[in-house]
């Protein structure tokens, strides 16, 4: 008796979680665009995304249905929110990414630096960036880990965050130089420095590694420095590496790729480093190209001016992004900068993957973000037209599915500001 | 005896005084140069574009603009179907452009063989106001302040023959905008004598015209700073003040309303929240449409930069400039920011909502306005100079490039013949 | 008396030895290449030379061993034997660099191995810097070093208003002495307006250094409020002055270079400012880069890399002998192997222009100075 009584008083409470009432579902959006740049297979015209979830449910000619929300821009772009590998402007100024006291400072990290309220992610996220790896400067050969974030939609740090660690931050030359008189002057102590670092952390993940299967009973020492290193190990998130003429290209692609297996990207490769282009085609490499858009007077000398893009891209470089290292360039004209870079003889094609899938791809993100398709993350920009064509602007900018920036919604005051 | 008498007259005479230089031989007659641009879209800024259409340039001047244009025996002919025909783009603020470090004035630190001078035709820039003092950067550009007014010079590359235009090409009046409280009262002061030298001559004009001079009365004459100043008052000079926000604003109006010169406002964030104060004073602005400055955030009026600034403006009837975030040249390796790519900057102004004619104004003849040299340049009129320069595209598009630059009717700069661009292909 | 005229005709005859150098390749610079000839010196002077010369008779005779003859080399733009540093700038004409040499110095003995025989040495200063003087580094005294004590004209153009203005004052005034002197030929030009005024009417050559060849441009823009006068001019300054060649070749300039290659703007291809130059009828000097041995002596080597690099080798040779002469007025006297003119010559082992040849003697004013090895 007391047992059926048990099991009526349990179903009864049990009632409300097994209720024939479903919950209300999330709201469903339809985007209604003249051009849908989904950075996918296809560009769609007069298409329609389906949002809904945070999530994209789908894209393309469809019908949009009953009781969606409709935004309708007929004569508009929309392509994925734009990705930006190497900012540094998340912070609360340009103290706040570099420490340069050790040549190599794996432990250091930007994620508690982050300024929500910093203007210039404002500014970003109306020029039509919705994602940055903010990472530490490059005063130092490895200057820390750096933060895959948000620009906009979210109060708080950790609303921002979309992975941690985004990835660890390497400089391979052309500014890590110590000056002290400590090792690490010429390129022979600093690479020197980053090899002892890289092997040591590759000796600590082996040995974590094998403990955690049993493959070892003793247990290995912690070590707060090191441990998200083994992340690169696992090809859990990658190395971004900057590096500069043909000959640091090299050893980055010799170093990082092929000595130590680790998941890189190669940024900047400016002054010359397009020379080393071949090595990272064929090993399939990524290459984050950026501030500087031509190669023309330095350690290039035959009076040409080059579009740096278009010669990793001529060698063969598949994976290729465009990077602002802002404030070098200011974060909102990442897309100027893409222009520029078909201004000099990149693909336009070319140049808009650059700034959405690729770099999503590079940082190992791509299956939440970087292109328009089912299942990914609702980050969509509204553009006047084309965003290559600079006259046009951001009409709204949309991260996990709410509308983060919206133009009509207060006056466009700075270039890519509407608050 | 009167033989005589005249033969002492002529031998006391003096003898005649030897030219100051003997009249240089007579120059044979140089043939003109004729020089045609034919077939293109004439954007002549001025009065409209004119498709299909061609420049005849004659020597240093442009001498016809039409549709199947008679020409002369011995034309240098360029056909540039499907490419667009523009005056030579004008910066109104340049630095290290040109010259040398050499000190005193402009005229004499000029450098025609400047590799500066080569950029800045390949950029289209074929005039620009530049400054003594201060250099080309490296990515950022930007130098010291000027010490000293400008002049406005041609980028007539290897020679000095017509490449200063005006010097000096304005009155710096820096003093009243960041000098002390007695600087400011020694620049009004000098201004009221000014004013006062001013009403002097036209009192002296009206009583020469009505014929009641004093006997042995002279034009009243100044000199040095005062001079200055009345050819301010006068209109013959133009005003540079900075004034970035709406207080300096207000206190370089209040100075031009007071004393009615032709003032540029240079390096403007806030006119675009005081547009009908600017527009009373008939001031001229420079604005950078990618400047950036955010409001503070506990103000509570509007504060800061808008890249709307320039359409804003231009619905107040108020005219300006633009100029990039680098008035300067160079190789730095940073494409778009400089003035090698001023019509990027005009396209940020049309993103901004202002319309395409009042942009290309911005960086030819209103350009031309602010440095006082609307007369010889900035628009492609009959008799104007042969600044011209041909585009593969629309001036505003951000792929565009120049593929010919004329200075003074010489061809200066061809894509296809310089290392800089020739290898990047125009697109179809 | 007929003792005493007797004695002093002796005297002469030993002054006035008669040297033949047989068994030579003469390069005489003005007058061809002699493969195999003679040259006759006497009395310090050129006397023959050539293929078909004949030796008179009382010669003493030099087999020349298949050597090479050279006319000593001239250095229009020196500083030999002066270390004063300080420059005052402005107008001092009246500045001569005969006052600041100190003959005592070894350098002179030391530049006699160089193969330059003839020295122009400018004055210490900058703008109308003074007057230069032109001298041969054989002999004790000051007087006989000196060709001439005020052979040319210094200026040096300050870049700026006031270089300019300081230029052209300094002329102004010269073209009202020499007005003034026009209308009475009594009134001379004062001491100081002098060398100006000499320089105006042609009489003093100039040499005029400019920074670069935009410099060059703002001095003829100075030198066209006095196109009445005719100047001899020569430019100096920088590598660059070539950029400025369609306007010296125009006014058939003649430039002194120092011999190295530059590099055209923004690239690593080389270009030759002595080539570009004679290309457009420009008369070029090659003068070394500085003084002293190591200077004097790698001027040659230079000079033969240029013509590697497309300088002509008439050009070349030229360069170093009779342009530099005729830039300082002293054509007459030196820079070619001719009848009449100042025996100072150069014998190498081979010819000047390849590096392997090595200078076995130097002849000043017909006196062997220098024997080498």
């Amino acid at each position: 008796m007391r047992v059926i009584a048990a099991l009526v008083l349990s179903a009864a409470l049990a009632a409300p979680l097994f209720s024939q009432d479903k919950p209300a579902p999330p709201r469903l959006i339809a985007i209604r665009a003249g051009k849908i740049f989904t950075a996918a297979e296809k560009t769609y015209d007069n298409g329609v995304i389906l949002v809904q979830g945070g999530k994209i449910q789908g894209v393309g000619n469809l019908e949009i249905p009953e009781g969606a929300e409709v935004l309708d821009f007929p004569t508009a772009w929309a392509t994925p929110g734009l990705v930006d590998l190497h900012c540094h402007i998340a912070g609360a100024g340009l103290r706040d990414i570099n420490d340069m006291v050790h040549p190599a400072n794996p432990e250091l990290s930007t994620r508690a630096t982050i300024d929500v309220e910093s203007d210039l992610l404002k500014d970003a996220l109306a020029g039509g960036v919705t994602t940055v790896l903010y990472i530490p400067g490059s005063g130092t050969n490895i200057s820390g880990f750096g933060t895959l974030m948000h620009t906009g939609g979210g109060r708080t740090i950790e609303d921002l965050i979309i992975r941690y660690p985004g990835a660890m931050k390497v400089a391979q030359a052309w500014n890590p130089e110590r000056q002290g008189g400590d090792l690490g002057m010429s390129r022979m102590g600093m690479w020197w420095g980053l090899r002892k670092v890289l092997e040591e952390a590759r000796v600590y993940d082996e040995g974590w590694t094998a403990f955690e299967k049993g493959a070892s009973k003793e247990q290995p020492k912690k070590r707060e420095d090191l441990e998200l290193m083994r992340g690169l190990f696992q090809k859990k998130w990658p190395v971004i590496i900057h590096t500069a003429d043909a000959r640091d290209v090299m050893a980055t692609v010799r170093i990082f790729n092929d000595e130590f297996k680790i998941p890189c990207i190669v940024s900047h490769g400016e002054f010359g480093g397009y020379k080393s282009a071949p090595e990272i085609a064929r090993r399939n490499l990524p290459a984050n190209i950026g501030p500087r858009t031509y190669d023309w007077t330095i350690m290039v000398q035959d009076g040409r001016c080059y579009g740096i893009a278009a010669k990793y891209y001529e060698a063969g470089v598949r994976k290729l992004s465009i990077n602002t290292d802002s404030p070098v360039v200011p974060e909102e004209e990442l897309i100027v900068q893409a222009a520029m870079c078909v201004r000099l003889g990149l693909p336009e094609e070319v140049a808009l993957r650059a700034v959405t899938i690729e770099p999503a791809r590079a940082v190992m993100i791509d299956h939440r973000l970087g292109s328009l398709e089912t299942g990914k993350d609702a980050d969509v920009v509204i553009w006047t037209g084309n965003p290559l064509d600079v006259r046009n602007r951001v009409l709204l900018s949309m991260i996990g599915g709410k509308v983060a920036y919206d133009e009509r919604k207060g006056k466009r005051v700075n270039f890519g500001g509407g608050w | 005896m009167i033989v005589g008498l005249l033969l002492a007259l002529v031998l006391l005479q003096d003898p005649p005084k030897p030219a100051a230089s003997e009249a240089p031989a007579a120059k044979p007659e140089k043939k003109p140069v004729y020089t045609a641009l034919v077939g293109g879209d004439v954007h002549t800024v001025t009065q409209g574009v004119m498709k299909g259409g061609s420049v005849l340039l004659k020597d240093d001047k442009i001498f016809r603009i039409g549709q199947n244009l008679d020409l002369p025996e011995g034309t240098i002919r360029i056909d540039v179907t499907g490419k667009r025909v523009l005056p030579g783009l004008i910066a109104v603020s340049a630095h290290g452009l040109g010259l040398s470090n050499a000190p005193g004035k402009i005229a004499d630190a000029l450098d025609p063989f400047s590799e500066s001078i080569q950029l800045a035709l390949a950029g289209g820039i074929t005039s620009a106001f530049v400054e003594p003092g201060g250099g080309p950067g490296g990515i950022f550009g930007g130098g010291a302040g000027a010490s000293a007014p400008g002049a406005m010079i041609k980028m007539s590359a290897g020679t000095l023959e017509g490449m200063l235009l005006a010097e000096p090409a304005s009155v710096s009046l820096g003093a009243w905008m960041v000098g002390s409280p007695s600087e400011r009262y020694d620049l009004k002061d000098s201004l009221l004598k000014a004013r006062a030298h001013l009403e002097k001559e036209r009192d002296f004009e009206k009583r020469r015209a009505e014929n009641k001079l004093k006997a042995g009365e002279t034009v009243p004459r100044a000199a040095g700073a005062l001079e200055t100043h009345v050819r301010l008052l006068k209109g013959e000079l133009v005003a540079r003040m900075s004034a970035p926000h709406i207080d300096d604003l207000r206190r370089a109006l209040d100075l031009v309303n007071e004393f009615k010169f032709k003032v540029v406002l240079t390096d403007v964030i806030e006119g675009w929240i005081i547009p009908e104060e600017i527009g009373r004073a008939r001031a001229y602005c420079v604005v950078e449409p990618r400047a950036k400055e955010h409001a503070p955030r506990n103000s509570s009026g509007r504060a800061g930069s808008s890249i709307e600034q320039a359409a804003i403006l231009r619905k107040t009837g108020v005219k300006f400039a633009l100029l990039p975030p680098n008035a300067t040249v160079g190789t730095g390796g940073v494409a778009g920011r400089d003035l090698m790519t001023l019509p990027l900057d005009g396209a940020f102004a049309i993103r901004g909502g202002l319309d395409e004619q009042t942009a290309l104004e911005a960086i030819t003849i209103t350009a031309a306005e602010i440095c006082g040299v609307e007369t010889r340049i900035g628009s492609l009129e009959e008799g104007k100079d042969a600044d011209v320069i041909v585009l593969d595209g629309d001036p505003f598009d951000y792929r565009t490039f120049v593929e010919l630059t004329f200075v003074n009717g010489r061809l200066l700069y061809e894509k296809s013949k310089s290392p800089y661009f020739s290898h990047l292909k125009g697109r179809k | 008396m007929t003792a005493l005229a007797l004695w002093f005709a002796l005297l002469a005859v030993q002054d006035d030895e008669l040297v033949a150098l047989t068994n030579l390749r003469i390069l005489t610079v003005t007058r061809g290449e002699i493969e195999q000839g003679t040259i006759v010196i006497q009395g310090g002077k050129f006397l023959a030379a050539g293929a078909d010369v004949k030796t008179p008779p009382g010669c003493r005779i030099v087999d020349g061993k298949g050597l090479v003859a050279f006319p000593g080399m001239v250095h229009p733009h020196s500083r030999l034997g002066i270390f004063e540093v300080s420059s005052t700038g402005g107008s001092t004409p009246l500045h001569l660099a005969y006052d600041e040499l100190n003959p005592s110095l070894d350098v002179f003995s030391q530049s006699l191995r160089s193969g330059f025989t003839t020295f122009g040495v400018l004055p210490t200063g900058g703008g109308i810097a003074g007057q230069g003087v032109i001298l041969k580094p054989a002999g004790g005294s000051r007087d006989e070093l000196v060709l001439e004590k005020a052979g040319f004209l210094r200026i040096v153009l300050q870049p700026g208003s006031a270089g300019k203005e300081a230029i052209r004052q300094a002329l102004e005034a010269a073209r009202k002495a020499i007005e003034a002197e026009k209308k009475t030929p009594a009134a001379k030009p004062d001491e100081k307006t002098l060398p100006l005024a000499r320089f105006l009417r042609g009489e003093l050559p100039g040499i005029v250094e400019t920074a670069g060849p935009s410099e060059l441009l703002h001095f003829w823009q100075v030198m066209e409020g006095f196109t009445e006068f005719k100047p001899r001019v020569s430019y100096a300054g920088s590598p660059d002055a070539y950029k400025a060649a369609s306007e010296l070749g125009a006014r058939k300039a003649r430039v002194i270079l120092r011999p190295l290659l530059s590099l055209a703007p923004f690239t690593r291809e080389r270009i030759n400012p002595g080539a570009e130059l004679a290309k457009v009828g420009v008369e070029v000097a090659f003068a070394p880069f500085g003084d002293g041995p190591e200077a004097y002596q790698g001027c040659l080597f230079r000079v033969s890399e240029l013509v590697k690099f497309g300088l002509s080798r008439e050009t070349a040779l030229r360069a170093l002998t009779i342009v530099p002469a005729e830039m300082m007025g002293v054509e007459k006297r030196v820079g070619s192997i001719e009848a009449g003119k100042d025996a100072d010559l150069l014998l190498f082992s081979g010819d000047p222009l390849s590096p392997q040849s090595r200078l076995r003697d130097v002849y000043i004013n017909g006196k062997q100075v220098f024997h080498g090895e």
